[in-house]
């Protein structure tokens, strides 16, 4: 959304040099798909380009899109306990230039997880042309009420609210000033706004239609890959989930094996070393079945969970987009009418004897399906406009997610298994010192009394042992995250406004 | 292999079997020639034992190639300063011994072991061309009149000799090795003279060719590098009084191919067998033998083995497996190198390397393994067992023993029970590894990063695979130490109303079964250890490059 304007390099050459002419200084300019599919189709679809959206119809029907006034900033502040599964958020929003609201800021909203997904559903019917993002669950597969779980909901739920406030649409929605202003709890006052769309069977049967012609090449290959991924997604969630349960056996039978490695170490008792050996392994194994336990929540939490919520979004996207087919179709529907009431029109003037009443309702009618036309045409007009632009933005969004999640499993998952490497690296000399020879480590070794040889912990301070690479993934986040630290306190230090948080970390810093 | 080809043709050459002289003279220089080379530290030892032993070697060569013992009743005059002597070279002996022992059972480079070949055929060389000399004619002249002593005197002397290591088992082993085992398979005895020369020749042979087999053989084979030996001493006296006759062979058991039709499908498995030791009265003269074998004739194999040992462990066959499955790549694999495992155990157990039965399953592609005509209890426990039917208490030290046995049975039993269960874990994992990866790649957001999350995931299956094959080898050793215990629970269970020679078995090998267990666990742990760690790191570099090359 943020490019500048020397940033998108045109090359087209039949494009038209009026194309950014009309902008407005103050405002982000044109999604560059869009102004290069606009020109694309333009150019090549000379029969379409009367329903194509060109520039100038954009700015009419998204005045939304064109305009930087208007914001509003949600910081979650806490997650406070309440039922399970139905959490409190503390919300602080900051108002700017949207009419209706009677403050600019609003601290210490306190909203139920309940209540935020009432209005998350409200705006999914309401804001037909926009892909409207759902909330992700409540409940996380971290154990519940920990720290873990916690971190994570702030994180999913401030990215949902930031996703929320970011659409210009949707934050012009009234019912999110009753949101936000409600005293008391909240539910949704706008209730009456019922889906305007087919629901239940009716969509049902409808959506085994053939899709209308669709002359968004970009929308109407939006759709399968959406219904893919949603579908996918689904299965991911499901063999994570799968996986997760059989990582927890696992580590369940890890702990029985520790378990029985130590009963064996009882038994042990005509050769000391053995017994020590049994007992040290029995150790590690139990250390690695706890590390198996961790991993297997982690793998879930990270992965299993945003599978489950990426396609509870697909899903929703999907809707929208079926719903703009389902109006395309009332489009196609009302065209047919508008010709059909046209040729009665014209029959009626054709013939000999006019009769007043007959015309006049002729008229009427004709008028009123052309008008109907008309703001379904509109409707979709704008509609297209929009998802073009949300398109864009759940691509970005999506891609994005995959990246995070992908990098913080992957982190994950080097700790757990550098955890187990350092556990077992410690008891090899154990092992070895069960009887004088040494046992296997000796390989091809003649004279070697020492013990001691190859045992020293692989990871050391220098850097992995086994490898040349330097490049160690847990450090490099280590360091940014002490750099944001860093940063942080020279933005606290640099602040003029010393709230409480702020004094406690200034005194805790010694400044001399 | 070339390496030893060479160092058995060359024995072959050097040492015709019915050749006294020869084999004679050759033993001189390779008690101290054969150890010297092993390693340069060795050298001292054997220069420092040579100026007491080749001016003696022309006048008195038998009474150094045997047990010093001899002298005492030989020159009775000379009886201290043979006593302080011999009492002097037994220390060096069993020092060097111990030293050989460390070295050998170290597994030495193979460029090490071919160093040693050289030299020692170079010796033998050297000998060869001597043959004419007169020195030859000395010793011949010499060795015609030994043999009657010197077997007196072996049966005479060597029991109190052995007593020196305060080891009962040895004992028995000796007496049994003389008298019991070979008796009915042994054949004619031969001259204890020649005997004892091939056996210390042998014996070179023997660690070098363990050295071979080592260095060549797969990585499951190690542990029957330090299982043989337990204590130093204990080899000493194994390896001076081992069987002269004993086979020395290199077995491998492979190509497993199903044959049948639906009815009778079943895998065989190739055995192929090379002979290292030509001279072996118990082993065909042949280079190579290749027998086509299944899984019930290594069972018949096993019973067979029991009935002509009693009371000794006999190395078992894998356990029996369900019918499903058991076309299963892995279980095959995992079975084939069990049954590779008991062959070759069984080869370097003394009582049983020369068994008529083993020697004829190795060699002949035609026996009858068929269980009825061979009237084999259907028991696990020994065809012997059944004739004494008593299962009575056992009393005083098996008592003891018993209880022992059983608690380290069951919590084996446990202990490969709860791994077995970490395993099918394991393979869950891996398989639903397997179903995310056919999903992530059906994902059509960030291409190229799921590629490569996709390419870590299947790196990551092979490692996870690999990590699960590579705990076979524990399981394997938790199974036969098993099998074993519960053999070892049947027979003193049914000691009482046996007569004293096989309780002294019996606790002689339940004995020899704790040496041997404590080593093979441990190394199949260290194994476990350090495949772990392997996998670890593995999988450690195949993130950490992920991360790196993607730029997380």
């Amino acid at each position: 959304m943020d490019y500048p304007d020397d940033d998108y390099e045109n090359n087209n050459p039949f494009a038209e040099p009026t194309n950014n002419i009309n902008q407005p200084t103050d405002q982000p300019v044109l999604q560059p798909s869009i102004i290069e599919h606009q020109q694309r189709e333009e150019i090549n679809n000379q029969d379409d380009s009367d329903q194509l959206l060109n520039q100038i119809d954009l700015k009419k029907l998204l005045p939304e899109r064109f305009t930087n006034k208007y914001s509003l900033t949600v910081k979650l502040v806490e997650i406070e306990k309440n039922k399970p599964g139905n959490p409190i958020l503390k919300l602080d929003f900051e108002v700017k230039n949207l009419p209706r609201y009677r403050q600019n800021k609003y601290k210490d909203v306190r909203r139920t997880y309940n209540e935020v997904v009432k209005f998350n559903k409200y705006l999914t019917i309401s804001n037909l042309e926009c892909f409207v993002p759902v909330i992700p669950s409540s409940t996380t597969s971290y154990p519940a009420n920990g720290e873990d779980e916690k971190k994570q909901l702030k994180n999913l739920f401030q990215e949902w609210f930031n996703r929320i406030t970011s659409n210009p649409i949707l934050i012009r929605d009234e019912e999110f000033v009753y949101f936000i202003e409600n005293d008391f709890g909240y539910s949704v006052i706008n209730s009456n706004k019922k889906q305007s769309v087919a629901s239940g069977l009716m969509r049902k049967t409808l959506k085994q239609f053939a899709i209308p012609y669709d002359p968004y090449q970009e929308l109407a290959s939006f759709r399968p890959i959406i219904k893919d991924s949603y579908l996918n997604c689904q299965k991911l969630h499901k063999l994570y989930d799968k996986s997760s349960k059989i990582e927890k056996q696992l580590s369940i039978h890890t702990y029985d094996m520790s378990n029985k490695l130590n009963v064996l170490a009882d038994f042990e008792t005509t050769h000391p070393g053995m017994k020590n050996m049994w007992e040290k392994l029995s150790k590690i194994v139990s250390l690695q079945s706890d590390l198996l336990l961790i991993d297997s929540i982690n793998e879930n939490a990270i992965l299993g969970d945003s599978f489950q919520n990426l396609s509870n979004d697909f899903y929703e996207v999907k809707e929208a987009l079926t719903n703009r087919y389902l109006i395309m179709r009332e489009l196609v529907q009302a065209e047919s009418q508008t010709k059909s009431k046209q040729i009665q029109a014209n029959k009626i003037k054709n013939k000999s004897s006019l009769d007043p009443i007959k015309v006049d309702e002729a008229l009427r009618s004709l008028e009123y399906v052309q008008k109907v036309q008309e703001s379904l045409t509109l409707q979709i007009q704008r509609i297209s406009g929009e998802m073009l632009f949300e398109r864009k933005e759940v691509i970005d969004f999506t891609e994005d997610k995959f990246k995070k999640l992908i990098k913080n499993y992957v982190l994950h998952k080097v700790e757990h298994h550098r955890k187990i490497l350092k556990h077992f690296e410690s008891i090899r000399l154990d092992v070895r010192s069960v009887d004088s020879k040494g046992g296997l480590s000796r390989l091809n070794r003649d004279n070697l009394t020492n013990l001691k040889h190859n045992v020293i912990q692989s990871q050391s301070s220098k850097g992995d042992s086994w490898t040349s690479r330097t490049f160690r993934s847990l450090e490099k986040e280590e360091k940014a995250k002490e750099e944001e630290k860093k940063e942080h306190k020279i933005n606290a230090l640099q602040s003029t406004s010393v709230d409480a948080k702020n004094a406690a970390s200034l005194l805790g810093v010694a400044t001399f | 292999m070339d390496s030893d080809d060479l160092g058995t043709s060359v024995w072959d050459d050097a040492l015709p079997k019915d050749d006294e002289s020869k084999s004679h003279s050759n033993l001189n220089t390779f008690q101290s020639s054969s150890i010297g080379p092993l390693t340069s530290q060795f050298s001292n030892y054997s220069i420092n034992d040579d100026p007491f032993r080749n001016p003696l070697d022309y006048n008195k060569s038998e009474e150094y190639d045997d047990e010093e013992e001899q002298e005492e009743e030989q020159a009775p005059v000379s009886g201290t300063y043979d006593a302080l002597r011999e009492q002097e070279i037994e220390l060096r002996k069993e020092h060097k011994q111990q030293l050989i022992n460390n070295l050998t059972h170290s597994e030495d480079s193979r460029d090490q072991f071919e160093k040693d070949i050289s030299k020692v055929s170079s010796d033998t060389l050297f000998q060869d061309s001597n043959k004419n000399s007169p020195i030859k004619i000395d010793l011949n002249s010499q060795s015609v009149t030994s043999p009657t002593r010197n077997s007196i005197n072996i049966n005479k002397f060597k029991p109190p000799r052995l007593r020196k290591y305060n080891s009962k088992t040895n004992v028995k082993h000796l007496n049994n090795s003389n008298t019991d085992i070979l008796g009915p398979l042994g054949g004619e005895i031969k001259n204890e003279d020649e005997v004892e020369d091939e056996e210390d020749v042998k014996l070179k042979l023997n660690h070098a060719e363990s050295i071979v087999q080592e260095a060549n053989g797969p990585l499951y084979q190690i542990k029957n590098v330090s299982t043989p030996v337990h204590s130093p001493k204990k080899l000493k006296v194994e390896e001076e009084d081992s069987d002269p006759n004993s086979n020395k062979l290199e077995i491998s058991v492979g190509e497993p191919m199903k044959v049948g039709d639906i009815t009778n499908a079943h895998i065989v498995y190739k055995i192929k067998t090379r002979n290292k030791n030509k001279e072996s009265n118990f082993f065909p003269d042949i280079d190579e033998v290749e027998v086509t074998r299944r899984y019930k004739d290594f069972r018949w194999l096993y019973k067979k083995l029991q009935t002509n040992n009693p009371a000794r462990i006999i190395p078992p066959p894998p356990s029996k497996q369900t019918y499903i499955g058991r076309f299963n790549e892995s279980f095959i694999e995992n079975r084939k190198i069990a049954l590779e495992r008991m062959l070759i155990k069984i080869s370097k157990k003394k009582h049983l390397q020369n068994d008529a039965d083993f020697v004829r399953f190795l060699t002949q592609e035609e026996i009858n393994t068929n269980m009825e005509n061979e009237i084999i209890n259907e028991k696990t426990a020994s065809g012997f067992l059944s004739i004494f039917q008593s299962k009575e208490e056992p009393t005083g030290i098996f008592k003891e023993k018993k209880i022992y046995i059983t608690q380290l049975e069951q919590s084996l039993k446990e202990l490969l029970r709860a791994i077995d269960q970490t395993i099918v874990q394991k393979n869950l994992i891996s398989s639903n590894l397997n179903e995310i990866v056919t999903v992530l790649s059906e994902i059509s957001f960030n291409e190229k990063l799921i590629t490569g999350f996709i390419t870590t995931q299947e790196q990551i299956i092979d490692v996870f695979n690999r990590e699960i094959l590579q705990s076979q080898n524990l399981i394997m050793v938790l199974n036969e130490n098993i099998q074993i215990l519960e053999f070892l629970k049947d027979l003193i269970d049914s000691k009482n109303g046996i007569d004293e020679d096989y309780s002294k078995i019996i606790k002689e090998e339940i004995d020899e079964f704790d040496l041997e267990r404590i080593a093979e666990f441990r190394n199949a742990v260290e194994l476990w250890l350090e495949n772990t760690i392997e996998s670890q790191k593995e999988a450690i570099e195949i993130y950490e490059t992920f991360i790196e090359r993607n730029d997380l």
